[in-house]
Order: structure tokens, then sequence, then C-alpha cells
């Protein structure tokens, strides 16, 4: 049977960053490292049999707002 | 469009910290990308760098709504697992091309059907993640959405009015509040207080049915709800813990719209109606359209059980051998509101006895669980409902450093008024007898009070 994957794809950092209480041991986007190898628009290309990329698109960061608590 | 389709949605941040982070679903899944909560989790994951990932399971809810996904095998099928390891292989396919490097670590968080789905990524697909974060799982599904049917039998026999659920709930406390050591509004574990309706509750006189007493037929419909469920003489599912009785902030008994309906209907109702009306064969053949009062007075706990062979095989996520997860160097946390009155408490810390039973004494190297008193289903509640399991997930996975003890707080009017830590299954939080209960610099992790 045919398999039809459908991926949307937003690709920036989509939030500034919060106060304090980050969750993930305090780890921020602005101390990662690894940067995009190819542009976005190019992960249309992986159109497939069996994978569809609907969309691809670059969401611009947005200011940074309060922390919400995390929670469960 | 080409069945079957998976809607995935997958974000890759422009700066990346080399991680994978995925979320799972809620409900019957099938949830729209931009909900509140799915937004929630996704700036959560981008803050902190991750790539982030996110499936629809394979059908919309809002076009099939309930479970009527299911009368589509192949939904059925992706609902039950294959979407999950679907979504994380192309995420990583994404990541790889996007970036040129795989993910170094990958994590996964849910609660509720999203606590199955982690369990089931750490039984069937046991290389997908690193760290998987389970809350209130629903991780026996069949099981469950049975016994709702078999409870909401006695209800429908013997109708509970949500107008005593305040005198219920003072009966409880009052009997097991202090049972654990402290009096302090939450039951630290349930099964440690012998409650019986029969016994502990008023009973009015014959005929008579008053606010201040149960009638006899009220009593009956709780001591079903409180016993173990039996099938055929064998213990087939734990009987509901006490607890979830008590009014939450909004001063709603946690109940309410569960165990007993709500002017607008209940989860276990909702739950075990669709469960019934598109997963069970014989009863979708049988009468076709069906108002939920059938669908519960059909069925049997002593014959339908059995039939559900299959159905438990896709859906279900309670298989204690986590060999090959362990193996492969994962990490679990499990964790679960003692005063859930959606999903039966009972249930996750059963699995985790049996995961410790057949994985040895050496469970906790890699497998850890957290009970949260007071707390209702994946959080509010009367307990110290928030909390943060991700930073003692990746200091597990990526620093070795197990959590024994995790802080908790809860939030009353936006201002935190206690803290408590949870702490690592069996182990339960004790006062040390000097200072305030509200301070968790009191408390230590110890042993229950016998």
């Amino acid at each position: 049977m045919r398999q039809l994957l459908v991926t949307i794809l937003g690709a920036a950092a989509l939030y500034g960053q919060p106060a304090a209480n980050l969750p993930f041991g305090g780890l921020t986007a602005d101390s990662a490292s690894s940067k995009p190898a190819v542009t976005c628009k190019d992960l249309r290309s992986l159109t497939s049999l069996d994978l569809s990329v609907i969309g691809a698109t670059v969401i611009e960061r947005r200011p940074a707002r309060p922390s919400t608590a995390a929670s469960a | 469009m080409a069945q079957p389709e998976l809607n995935i949605e997958v974000n890759l941040p422009t700066a990346w910290n080399g991680r994978l982070y995925m979320f799972g679903n809620g409900g019957w899944a099938g949830e729209a990308f931009d909900t509140a909560g799915r937004v929630a989790s996704r700036a959560k994951g981008l803050r902190a760098g991750f790539v982030t990932a996110a499936t629809d399971t394979g059908h919309s809810a809002a076009l099939e709504t309930g479970a009527s996904f299911a009368l589509t095998r192949q939904k059925l099928l992706d609902f039950g697992f294959r979407s999950l390891h679907v979504t994380a292989e192309t995420a990583k396919q994404l990541a790889r091309v996007y970036y040129g490097a795989a993910p170094t670590k990958s994590y996964y968080e849910g609660c509720s059907q999203g606590g199955r789905q982690g369990l089931t990524l750490a039984q069937r697909f046991p290389n997908d993640f690193d760290g998987i974060i389970a809350g209130a799982p629903a991780l026996y599904q069949t099981a469950t959405h049975l016994s709702r049917a078999y409870w909401m039998q006695a209800a429908l026999a013997n109708p509970f009015p949500a107008a005593k659920l305040g005198l219920l709930s003072s009966k409880v406390y009052e009997k097991c509040d202090a049972r654990d050591g402290l009096k302090d509004g939450l039951i630290d574990d349930p099964r440690r207080c012998d409650f019986k309706p029969a016994r502990d509750l008023p009973r009015c006189a014959e005929g008579a049915d008053e606010a201040a007493c149960f009638t006899s037929k009220q009593i009956t419909a709780l001591e079903k709800i409180y016993d173990d469920v039996m099938s055929n003489g064998k213990r087939f599912f734990p009987g509901w813990p006490v607890g979830a009785e008590v009014a939450g902030p909004n001063g709603q008994s946690g109940w309410l719209g569960q165990a007993v309906n709500a002017p607008n209907g209940g989860a276990w109702t909702s739950y075990g109606f669709n469960f019934q009306r598109y997963m069970v064969p014989w009863i979708k053949s049988a009468t076709g359209e069906m108002d939920s009062a059938r669908a519960f007075t059909q069925f049997s706990i002593d014959k339908d059980p059995p039939r559900l062979e299959e159905l438990h095989n896709i859906l279900d996520a309670n298989d204690p051998d986590l060999s090959a997860f362990r193996k492969h160097g994962g990490k679990l946390l499990m964790y679960f509101g003692w005063a859930d009155p959606q999903l039966n408490a009972r249930m996750g810390v059963e699995y985790y006895e049996q995961v410790t039973e057949t994985m040895g004494p050496s469970t906790d190297e890699f497998a850890r669980l957290f009970m949260v008193p007071g707390m209702f289903h994946c959080g509010g509640g009367v307990g110290t409902s928030q909390f943060d399991m991700t930073t003692p997930l990746l200091k597990w996975v990526e620093g070795g450093t197990a959590p024994a003890r995790i802080e908790a707080s809860r939030v009353s009017a936006g201002k935190v008024d206690r803290t408590r830590p949870l702490c690592a299954y069996p182990l339960t939080a004790r006062y040390k007898g000097t200072g305030s209960i509200d301070d968790t610099a009191n408390f230590t992790c110890g042993k229950p009070v016998d």
C-alpha cells in the first residue's frame, strides 16, 4: 500500500528566551551551535512515494516573552 | 489522496542543539498542530534549541470525531503504534538533511494517551529514543475502557448524585489523610487506607435519601467502583483508589465529569462509548447506531475481555519486558497523579512493579516512577502538580545521574503556596517533623509509614 506522509516544516528559532526556570536543564537556543547545511526550501526535494513535504516555511523569530511555569 | 496519511510537523531551529524532542497526543489524538497545548510543547522544545516533532497519528479529530477513525483499520494501527515510529524516523531524516547530521540524543514526552505512546515507543521501538517521559499513561487501554463500561453499568443502575461528592470526599479524607503520618489534605498512597463505603459512610434510613447520608444503592455503586474488577472469578483490573473525589482549585470534585456525569456528560461515558461503538467488533456489527446506555448494558465483563486479544495487541502498552530499551541505553521516567480521576493510578504503579519484577532489582537504573499525591489527570488537583521532568531526564541520559527526588510546587491564585519533593517509587515524601509542611526543605524521601 502506498504511504503518503505530509510534512510541514518551520525552520527558525520561534521564540526568544524566557527569564528563568527553563526546562531541559536550562538549555537555550542561543547556546545551540549547529546551523543548517541547506536552505529550508531544499527540503521540498525530499518528497517521494512515501513522503510528501507539503510545506517548508521559514518562521521568523518572535520577541522574548515571559516564561510559563513548567508543568506536567 | 492516498491512504494511509500521517500528518507530521517538524520544526527545525536555525540554531540547533543537536537533539530531537518529540511530544505526544491526548485523548483519541488527531489534534491540529496549532492547538494551545501543542504550541506550548513546541515552544518549550524550540526555546531550548531542539528539533521538535509531532503527529496527528493519521487522522483528524475535527473530521473523524471520537474514536470513529478506528473503523478504518490502518488508522487504528497508526493510532496504536505505527505513527510514532514513522514520525521519529521522519524527523531524524529531515534533521540529517537540513543540518548534515543526525540527532545525537532523542527525547519523547507525553501524558495520558501520550503517556501510552511513550511506553509504546519503549516497548515496540526501543531504539528510537534515549529518554522517554510517560505521564499518566493509558497503558492498559483495553482494560481501562472495559472497566469503565463495567463501572458505568453500576452507575446507570444506581446513579450517584453529584451533590453528594462533597460529603463523600470529606469522609474519605477524614479517614485517609493522616494515614501517611501527616494531615495535609493529601493521601500519599491510597492503597494504604482501608476505606469501605459500606462501613465508613453514613447510611440513610430505608426509603430515605438525605443530604447527610448515602442510600444503599449509592453505597453499592461506590463499592463497585472501589473494588477490583473481576472477570470470571479472576482479578481483571484494579479498583479505583480513593482521593480523586476531592474538589480541585475550581471547587469541583475530580469525579464530576468522570465517574459521575456532569450535566454535559462525562469522560468515562464518552470514552467508554466511543470504544464500544468504534473499536469493539461484535458490538459494532450487532447494533449499528447505539446510545451509550445500550453500549454499557450489552457489555459483559466475563465474556468480553477474552475477545479483545487483537485490540489488546494493537493498543495496549503493558509489556513489562523493556530489555531492548535498556540495552539501547534508554531512560524512562514515569509519573502519575494519585488523585487522577480519569485514568486509574494503580494501573501505572502495577505496571512499574511488573517491570521491576521482570527486569530485576536494578530496574531503577533505567526506569523510575514518581507518584504525585493529590494530582488530577496530568496536572491540577490539590497536590504539587507543577514540576519539570525534562531536566532530570536530560541529566540522567547525558550525565548519568538518576533522579531520586524531583521538586514540585502547588500554585494557587497565581502564587506558589506549597513545595514538596516527588520521590522515586516506592519512596514517598516524609516530613522531618519541624518547619512548615508547605516547604520542601522540611521533607525527605523515605519509606512510607507502615
